[in-house]
């Protein structure tokens, strides 16, 4: 049995006119300690979907598996980062990764290891004091990485962690979550609508139909890592899934998120 | 920092000139404007006899009385409203028609209700604060940020920790506005209610000085309710300062060149 399965989930939200179907009958799986990249344009539901994993919305249909329990409700064993801003403006780097383990009544010293430990693993140590707005914007994103991965979380969901940091910045980042992942061997659900970035970091690549979300494509992505974008594998999977989803009569997706220069076939 | 109050000081400093000069080359009646050297004279004579201070105290006792009471209601209903929806749409509409009431409107209910002395101007204050800090405490509640929040749901948190952790965290810069905002408003009214409602307080002493045709007594009441109205802000603002450190730095005037520390 998978570790985490997604089972014919559909979310509609209003009536009538302003019926809005925003995921329908979305099917995949998740193995433990995999790291798949759910990938599609904007607008086709992968919010809904990690926000429905979270536990923070219901479906209207359909059901999540994690570990052979069905999903009710928010916990902290699905800690989920969002694109940016989620940090509590009012603690300090430290306190923020704190967060969780204080609510689990951990004693303020094995807090304040664990925090560490964390924080110096991700590069952080010199910025514990510091507050969220003095730290820059993929900083912000490392401690909210640290600060869901402090609960210990059994998966780790991130929602476009990195779009809103510049490129250099995101493929540093990039590097990071790949050894933080290795290094602690989470299961992660990454969402994304850069093709680039999926191929990158997945194991697998679900490709999601415009609205209303369905799975259209999965991509086994078997190279090693770290990847190289310029790699030749790289690029030919990346012109398959582009081609995938242009395919898609009304695909909005932006096929070339970040690359600097349109995909070439290669010889 | 230094360079501040002196900057201040100019403008100050003029009015006083212009207050002492008027009235004594006769450009102004100096029965219904003294000049500024006999009301500050009068002024700590006032305080000298202790009828000031008797005075001040009284004020004073009765706006935290009446802004504590209010606050205490405001500040926690305002949370809960603001976090649910449902409750807010039945009180809305009755809050946005008592709101715009003002406090001395409140004057002649307060008087027969409750008659003379210390509980209708306590009722004014209250009442004229309480809406105002309602309002704002729901309209702050419904503009958090929801992904804190959620964030902290996926940490782990019930909503009870939510509300402790979160909710309030984030509102506190908002609910130092709120008080700052009742605060101010609560010394207005106390004054207004004085007037009619109580004998004793500061505005007691201007209406009833006005009555006996010392001018220089009401001005002097009027001093003193501006400083004692600016000190009560500025309390309040140092108190904001050390529970907030955390928003040092990031006030908008630094976009605009302002060099001082915020």
């Amino acid at each position: 049995m998978s570790f985490l399965a997604i089972r014919d989930l559909h979310k509609v939200y209003g009536a009538g006119d302003e019926r809005v179907v925003a995921l329908e009958g979305l099917d995949f799986t998740v193995e433990e300690g995999e790291f798949v990249v759910v990938l599609g344009p904007s607008g086709c539901g992968k919010t809904t979907l990690l926000q429905i994993v979270a536990g923070l919305e219901r479906p209207s249909r359909g059901e999540v598996i994690l570990g052979g329990q069905r999903i009710e409700g928010w916990g902290r064993d699905r800690s989920l980062i969002f694109q940016e801003y989620s940090l509590f403006p009012w603690l300090t780097a430290r306190e923020n990764v704190e967060f969780g383990l204080k609510i689990m009544g951990c004693s303020s010293e094995g807090r304040r290891r664990i925090a560490h430990h964390i924080l110096e693993r991700m590069g952080l140590a010199s910025f514990e004091e510091r507050y969220p707005h003095e730290l820059s914007g993929g900083m912000q994103q490392r401690v909210a990485i640290a600060r869901a991965l402090a609960v210990d979380p059994q998966v780790l969901l991130m929602d476009e962690p990195f779009a809103s940091v510049d490129a250099l910045t995101r493929s540093r980042l990039q590097d990071e979550l790949l050894r933080i992942w290795q290094g602690y061997g989470k299961t992660v659900l990454f969402v994304t609508h850069s093709i680039r970035e999926a191929l990158l970091l997945a194991d697998r690549v679900i490709v999601l139909t415009p609205r209303p979300g369905r799975v259209k494509a999965e991509f086994a992505v078997d190279l090693p890592r770290p990847r190289q974008a310029s790699a030749v594998e790289l690029a030919h999977l990346e012109a398959r899934i582009a081609g995938e989803i242009t395919l898609e009569p009304l695909a909005s997706v932006d096929v070339r998120a970040d690359a600097g220069a349109p995909i070439e076939p290669h010889p | 920092m230094t360079r501040r109050p002196f900057k201040g000081a100019i403008l100050l400093g003029l009015m006083a000139l212009l207050w002492e000069v008027l009235p004594r080359t006769g450009m102004i009646d100096p029965v219904l404007l003294p000049p500024f050297s006999e009301v500050a004279s009068r002024g700590v004579e006032l305080l000298g006899s202790g009828e000031l201070l008797r005075h001040i105290i009284a004020s004073l006792l009765r706006v935290l009385a009446g802004f504590f009471l209010a606050a205490g209601l405001a500040i926690p209903t305002g949370i809960a409203l603001g976090l649910s929806p449902p409750l807010e749409e039945y009180i809305d509409p009755l809050l946005q028609l008592l709101r715009p009431l003002s406090p001395p409107a409140w004057i002649p209910l307060a008087i027969l209700w409750l008659g003379i002395g210390n509980a209708p101007a306590v009722f004014i204050i209250f009442i004229g604060t309480v809406f105002a800090m309602l309002v704002g405490t729901i309209a702050a509640t419904k503009g958090i940020d929801k992904r804190l929040v959620k964030a902290g749901f996926t940490l782990g948190a019930t909503w009870q920790e939510a509300i402790l952790l979160i909710v309030i965290p984030s509102l506190l810069p908002e609910v130092f506005t709120q008080l700052r905002v009742g605060l101010g408003l609560a010394w207005m009214c106390v004054i207004a209610a004085e007037m009619v409602a109580v004998h004793g307080g500061l505005g007691y002493m201007m209406i009833e000085a006005r009555n006996l045709f010392r001018t220089e007594d009401v001005l002097v009441g009027m001093i003193t309710v501006g400083v004692l109205g600016l000190g009560l802000d500025l309390l309040l603002r140092s108190l904001e300062g050390r529970f907030l450190k955390w928003r040092r730095g990031r006030s908008a005037r630094e976009l605009f060149g302002d060099q001082r520390s915020p």
